[in-house]
């Protein structure tokens, strides 16, 4: 036993620590402990990763079970290492968030609290399978499992959740038999290939080989631009790649507090790994005259895969980013939100280079730690509240005031403004785009960032700014347990802008197992041809003017006073109590005159005339079954194949 | 001993027609009633053993298969039985559906009707005469005839004469088929006319194979020849469903292939099956999802699933190759265990684990990894890649889509299921009936999830199975040239 | 013989006492008017305010809210309605401010002097920096009277917003008379009396009794954890 314990390597003693997870998630029976044992177990699987981290290099698991004639692997490289921190990292905060309080007034409602963890830690496994995979059937296999397992806990919620997982699941379910068909393919291909070659076909599907024999062209150029659309589809559903984008906003807001901020924070980001490692594993789209880079179309204009990419990133960005403007639930404004910025990292890796590459695959970990703040800020405003409706909050800053500012540091980051982290990200993206001499898909970006400024503000103000309402007087700040996650995320949010060398360096060791060129990162930032970023500079600079501004507000000017609000200007008429005089339905009524006719549900007409279509083939289908003679029928079929 | 492979066939039809005498004799007394009721059940063991005896003598039947001659008449004049590993793995399937399946009526009728639906299939099985195969297929057609009539549904009688019809219509066009092959080339041996096939000497024409298909198709829920199939297992109890459902169409698909592979191998033949297979599995999957959005029936939603599972065999077995009979063998296996269970759970309102139990078949059903129908679809994706062409890659995307579908009605019936009151609690409902038929959805449940961890030695076994019977010069030879004669005692 | 004016030295924090008056030169120079205009005389300030007249050379322009403005112009007669939300918009404003009584209705009544429902004199009801008399004055008057008022505002003089710290209980009590005893409005005048450091003796009285026991005070919102 003990030499099986010393023949564990780091990646077997995770996979083992989350399985263990798992089990004691599904077995505590005594509820008001598990939380913290489930916690603890996440930090030390987080411990792990971390040692990983450190290590450098690439660990493979000794666990490869031969099924069916092929051999299963799991192998964690940099990239995989990169994503797998950031899923423990926020299920750890998210399950700290609901081992106190909140997940005592959870059972209190009488709902499974059990069901919650061991799905949460379910989701955790099957995920870091997932990353962990080396070959394309486990891929497709954990791809499947952690699907699944995202849908149950999305389905936990009931009512409208549940509609919205099943929604989510038709959709999961098509790109994953859209993978599974090009799996299946490559697997007929590659085993044919290996028998000629007289290679062991056993193993044959690990990536590396896949890669050589798309090299030595077992496959022509169209089908493997048919193979790379079609997994490209099939994986882009789950990251919510336009068109395919519909299923995310109510599946992510409807689901249970702190589950949302994990599916928001990591759960759609696998659909990016995965089409990194098609694109760049498989397909080699780094190499000259790669698949990517083919052009294909008419004389006088072409189009390459890549700019049909980075057109549909550009889209994904602009669309949900101002259907979010038009939101009134805070929960699935910020889940639209969460589609958009997946547009963003897949532009970044779309252009392939140093800078962009980087900043794309950074927007990963960015956004995973302010879409987490921001979940985790609403889902306390709706403990304290009961709503997270923004037309009936408003004010609440001066009651939770430390929510209110893990709801500021998380929108400013959002936004991608300095001094928080998702500027650098976002920088090293424009960065690379004007680079390329991308110009237009430059202005779709800086479109997609005005929307979300736009956007994120009419989140804090009606939440937090403005008049509070009469029932909200006695409103508290939340718990420490609930605190201490949203306090860990803001601070991490301003550390990693302040120095975001520090994720640099694991995103150069990602970019580094895929073959993507490294630039050279320092603390500060990067140090460019084109152009430096060092947000210790940055950072200095804009805290300093605040300095300067607080320095005159605090030492030179005159005194201040603190007035009631009520004590205001109204054109000299007085105010009363009973009067509301906070602004927050159709907060942006005049942009929404100028752009409202923009707004035409396109993709819901699409998605509607697809599933017309359906039911006209179902409705017309069931109709033979129903004659009362089918005798005739059978006649005709008969007589139809005889001829 | 090889010998005693006939009483497969002859002690459940000699059974059945002494119940009616026995339950004479027998019936007014208690003791008595409990034995008539246990009288199929016993008479199945029996052939059960049988067929393990057969089965395990010499160096057994998995290594060479076996011809038992009637009556000692030489084929091709006389009819033979031939027992190899793919007839083996029907009659067990056969013998132990029927066990765990029987009914638990008072009506002696039932009883009498399921042995002689039990010869009939096992007598399909084995035989190697193809009017013979006719013969057992009208007798088997005959019997469900009167178990859907016997019903517990007040349509039960105008559904079975309808059936009947539809039936009947089949049965001349099986003939027909019969009546050309037999003009042509004289013999009615299966092994004889696919000696006539591989010498070259004749081709029989497409139209034959054509009716024969429609012909036994009917009971194979063939597209076309399947309007039966939702108003029968609308009446018919979970059970008689199951059994339908699960055994009998698998037993009219067999000896369709069987047919097919041995007497029409070209290709215009597996496109026909492939194009019928198609049209069925389109067919049934999409009017499933339009009854289930309709919010009809569990069981007619069943019956539409179970028509377009069956074309999805058909698709699989449209590829005479190796992998197509793997295939075909292992989603016709997998379709009768999650079939059946399905059916015993859509008898009663579901409880929590209860549902968990039709998640799981649901989905395995859609082929979730790491179940088994999971492995299955891969392996049928792979077959279907590895033919090619352009109707081979329309059957994928159409399978498919076909799969989706099934995961959205699949879905819709599970969530109408979780807003029932009963859902909450663990308590089970239903009368005692019932709640058997929910028990032993159970047994079909752990036999499913058992199946995850023997992946591979089954896929092995199966493989084994479909070498075996691809082979057409074993068969030829065994029964040709090495049938064994009962009346001398040993080989000719 | 020339006089020469003595500067007051003013209670402020030790950076303000250097730059004093630099602060004066450029207050004086960039006064806003709140545009609240109650009467008649309204109608001379635009003329002011464009370009033949031009107040804006002289760092005069309108400003939208009072809590940003430096100058309260009350333009012409003053209902007792009308005088209820001067009140409330002088009390809002910032300190230092001014209020300058354009048209002779401010000053004696004009030619409402009849009337039962106008203020007559508004030096009882706040302290007021600048008359300019007329009916209506002419921009002309307007400008010069800015000018000197900016004159005094460089020379330090113009201090009277003080003065309604100082006695608040004389004000209070003429807007009392007016008003009823109920007269109240959200500003805490004694608060801020005290927060300035300006209690004078004048600053509570019988009035302000009056007002403390009607008075329903507005706590400002305390940011709490």
């Amino acid at each position: 036993m003990s030499e099986f314990l010393f023949e564990l390597n780091m990646l077997d003693s995770l996979l083992l620590l989350s399985a263990v997870t798992v089990a004691i998630a599904i077995l505590c029976r005594v509820e008001y402990i598990s939380g913290g044992v489930v916690t603890l177990l996440y930090l030390a699987q987080l411990v792990v990763v971390g040692m990983m981290i450190s290590a450098g290099g690439v660990f493979s698991s000794h666990l490869t079970p031969q099924l069916f004639g092929y051999e299963l692997g799991w192998l964690l490289d940099g990239l995989g290492l990169y994503f797998t921190l950031i899923t423990v990292g926020s299920a750890l905060l998210a399950t700290l968030y609901m081992a106190g309080e909140w997940g005592r007034r959870y059972r209190e409602q009488g709902k499974s609290f059990r069901a919650l963890q061991s799905l949460l830690a379910l989701n955790v496994f099957t995920m870091q399978l997932l990353l962990a995979s080396s070959d394309l059937l486990s891929l497709f296999i954990s791809w499947e499992l952690a699907s699944w397992a995202a849908f149950a806990l999305m389905a936990l919620s009931g009512g409208k959740g549940l509609k919205a997982a099943l929604h989510y699941m038709i959709y999961a379910f098509s790109g994953a038999m859209l993978v599974f068909a090009v799996v299946a393919w490559i697997a007929t291909t590659a085993v044919t290939a290996a028998y000629q070659l007289d290679i062991n076909g056993a193993g044959i599907l690990q990536f590396s080989s896949v890669a050589e024999l798309m090299q030595q062209g077992i496959f022509t150029i169209p089908e493997q631009l048919l193979m790379l659309t079609l997994l490209l589809i099939g994986f882009g559903i789950k990251m919510g790649l336009l068109p395919f984008h519909l299923w995310q906003a109510p599946a992510y807001a409807l689901s249970i507090g702190p589950a949302g901020a994990f599916l928001g924070a990591i759960s759609s980001r696998l659909g990016l790994f995965a089409i990194i490692v098609v694109l760049f594993k498989i397909f080699g789209s780094i190499t000259d005259g790669s698949i990517l880079q083919s052009s294909f179309g008419f004389e006088f204009a072409s189009v390459t895969p890549k700019t049909l990419l980075a057109w549909i990133a550009v889209a994904t960005i602009i669309f949900p980013t101002f259907v979010a403007m038009r939101q009134n639930d805070a929960r699935h404004l910020l889940a639209w939100h969460g589609i958009g910025q997946g547009g963003y990292m897949l532009l970044g890796l779309v252009m392939m280079d140093s800078l962009g590459s980087a900043g794309g695959l950074l927007h990963v970990f960015n956004h995973a730690t302010y879409q987490a703040a921001l979940f985790l800020a609403v889902t306390s405003v709706i403990y304290r509240t009961g709503t997270a409706d923004l037309n009936r909050l408003g004010g609440l800053v001066v009651r939770m005031p430390l929510s209110f500012m893990t709801l500021l540091i998380g929108i400013i980051g959002l936004a991608g403004l300095p001094p928080m982290n998702g500027f650098v990200s976002k920088w090293l993206v424009y960065r690379s785009l004007l680079d390329q001499g991308e110009l237009l898909l430059f202005v779709g970006a800086v479109i997609g960032t005005l929307g979300t400024i736009l956007s994120v503000y009419k989140l804090i103000h009606n939440m937090f700014l403005g008049s509070l309402r009469k029932e909200h007087e006695e409103v508290r700040e939340v718990s420490w347990s609930m605190l201490t996650p949203m306090l860990i995320l803001s601070a991490l949010i301003l550390l990693t802008g302040l120095f975001p060398g520090i994720p640099l360096q694991w995103v150069a060791q990602g970019l580094s197992a895929v073959g993507l060129p490294v630039a050279e990162f320092n603390l500060g930032g990067v140090m460019a041809d084109g152009g430096s970023l060092d947000m210790v500079i940055v950072s200095m600079v804009l805290f300093s003017g605040f300095g300067v501004a607080a320095l005159i507000f605090y030492f030179v000017g005159g005194k201040s006073k603190r007035v009631n609000p009520l004590d205001n200007y109204a054109g000299g008429h007085f105010l009363y109590a009973s009067n509301r005089y906070h602004y927050s339905n159709n907060f942006y009524a005049g942009l929404m005159h100028l752009i409202k006719p923009w707004y035409k549900n396109t993709f819901q007409r699409l998605e509607r005339v697809v599933v017309t279509l359906l039911e006209l083939t179902a409705e017309s289908l069931s109709r033979l079954y129903m004659r009362p003679h089918s005798n005739q029928l059978a006649l005709i079929i008969v007589v139809l194949l005889l001829w | 001993m090889s010998n005693y492979l006939v009483l497969l066939v002859i002690l459940p039809l000699l059974g059945a027609f002494l119940m009616q005498p026995l339950s004479q004799l027998l019936g007014s007394k208690q003791a008595g009633r409990k034995i008539l009721q246990n009288f199929g059940r016993a008479v199945i063991a029996v052939t059960l053993t049988i067929t393990y005896i057969v089965a395990t003598e010499g160096e057994g039947v998995l290594q060479l298969p076996l011809s038992l001659l009637m009556g000692g008449f030489v084929v091709p004049v006389g009819i033979n039985l031939y027992l190899d590993q793919f007839s083996l793995l029907w009659l067990v399937a056969i013998q132990v559906s029927l066990l765990i399946l029987w009914p638990a009526s008072r009506d002696i009728r039932q009883h009498l009707l399921l042995l002689v639906v039990a010869a009939s299939s096992m007598g399909m099985a084995l035989s190697g005469d193809l009017f013979n195969i006719y013969v057992f297929y009208e007798l088997l057609a005959v019997a469900t005839f009167g178990l859907v009539a016997q019903a517990p549904h007040p349509a039960a009688a105008v559904v079975s004469f309808r059936y009947l019809l539809l039936s009947a219509f089949g049965s001349v066009l099986a003939l027909a088929g019969i009546a050309i092959i037999y003009s042509q080339s004289g013999s009615l041996n299966l092994a004889h006319l696919s000696a006539f096939v591989v010498n070259g000497e004749t081709q029989f024409p497409l139209a034959a194979f054509l009716l024969l298909l429609v012909g036994f198709g009917v009971k194979a829920e063939l597209f076309g020849v399947n309007g039966w199939v939702p108003e029968v297992y609308g009446v018919v109890s979970s059970r008689m469903s199951a059994l339908l459902a699960g055994v009998i169409s698998k037993i009219a698909v067999v000896v369709i292939v069987r047919i097919m592979l041995l007497l029409f191998p070209y290709p215009e033949a597996s496109q026909a099956l492939l194009v019928l297979g198609i049209l069925g599995m389109v067919g049934g999957e999409w009017v499933a999802w339009h009854t289930a959005q309709r919010g009809g029936k569990l069981s007619t939603t069943l019956a539409y699933s179970s028509i377009g599972q069956l074309g999805m065999i058909f698709v699989a077995f449209s590829f005479s190759l190796t992998l197509g009979l793997f295939v075909g063998v292992a989603l016709a296996l997998h379709h009768l265990i999650v079939k059946s269970g399905l059916f015993m759970l859509s008898s009663a309102q579901l409880n929590r684990w209860q549902l968990g139990l039709f998640v799981l078949f649901g989905l395995s059903l859609i082929g979730v990894p790491p179940l088994p129908g999971f492995w299955i679809k891969l392996a049928m994706l792979q077959d279907l890649w590895a033919t090619g062409g352009g109707l081979e890659q329309l059957a994928i995307a159409l399978f498919l889509l076909a799969t989706v579908v099934e995961a959205s009605y699949l879905s819709k019936i599970i969530s109408t299921q979780m807003v029932s009151p009963q859902f909450k609690s663990a308590k089970l409902g239903g009368n005692s009936e019932e709640r058997r038929n929910l028990n032993l959805a159970w047994l079909y449940g752990i036999l499913l999830f058992g199946a995850i961890f023997f992946i591979n030695p089954l896929a092995e076994t199966l493989h084994g199975i479909a070498v075996q019977t691809e082979d057409g010069e074993l068969l030829r030879s065994v029964v040709l040239e090495n049938s064994i004669d009962p009346l001398a005692g040993g080989e000719q | 013989m020339k006089e020469i004016k003595v500067e007051n030295r003013r209670e402020g924090n030790i950076l303000s006492r250097v730059f004093d008056e630099l602060n004066e030169f450029c207050r004086a120079r960039s006064l806003f008017i709140l545009h609240y205009c109650t009467g008649c005389g309204a109608i001379e300030l635009p003329p002011v305010m464009t370009s033949r007249f031009d107040m804006e050379r002289l760092g005069v322009q309108p400003m939208v809210t009072p809590r940003q403005a430096d100058i309260l112009l009350i333009t012409g007669y003053v209902s007792i309605k009308t005088l209820k939300r001067v009140m409330l918009t002088y009390e809002q404003m910032g300190s230092p401010k001014y209020v300058i009584g354009i048209c002779s209705c401010t000053v004696n009544g004009g030619m409402y002097w009849q009337s039962y429902a106008t203020a007559k004199k508004l030096d009882e009801y706040m302290p007021v920096d600048l008359y300019i008399a007329g009916c209506m004055p002419r921009p002309e008057a307007i400008i010069s009277g800015l000018r000197s008022l900016i004159r005094n505002i460089e020379l330090g003089e113009s201090n009277n917003w003080k003065k309604y710290y100082e006695n608040y209980d004389y004000y209070l009590g003429n807007q009392q008379k007016l008003f009823g005893d109920e007269w109240q409005t959200p500003v805490d005048v004694i608060g801020e009396a005290e927060h300035y450091g300006l209690v004078g003796e004048g600053t509570y009285g019988e009035h302000t009794e009056i007002l403390q026991r009607v008075q329903q005070p507005l706590k400002p919102l305390e940011m709490r954890l």
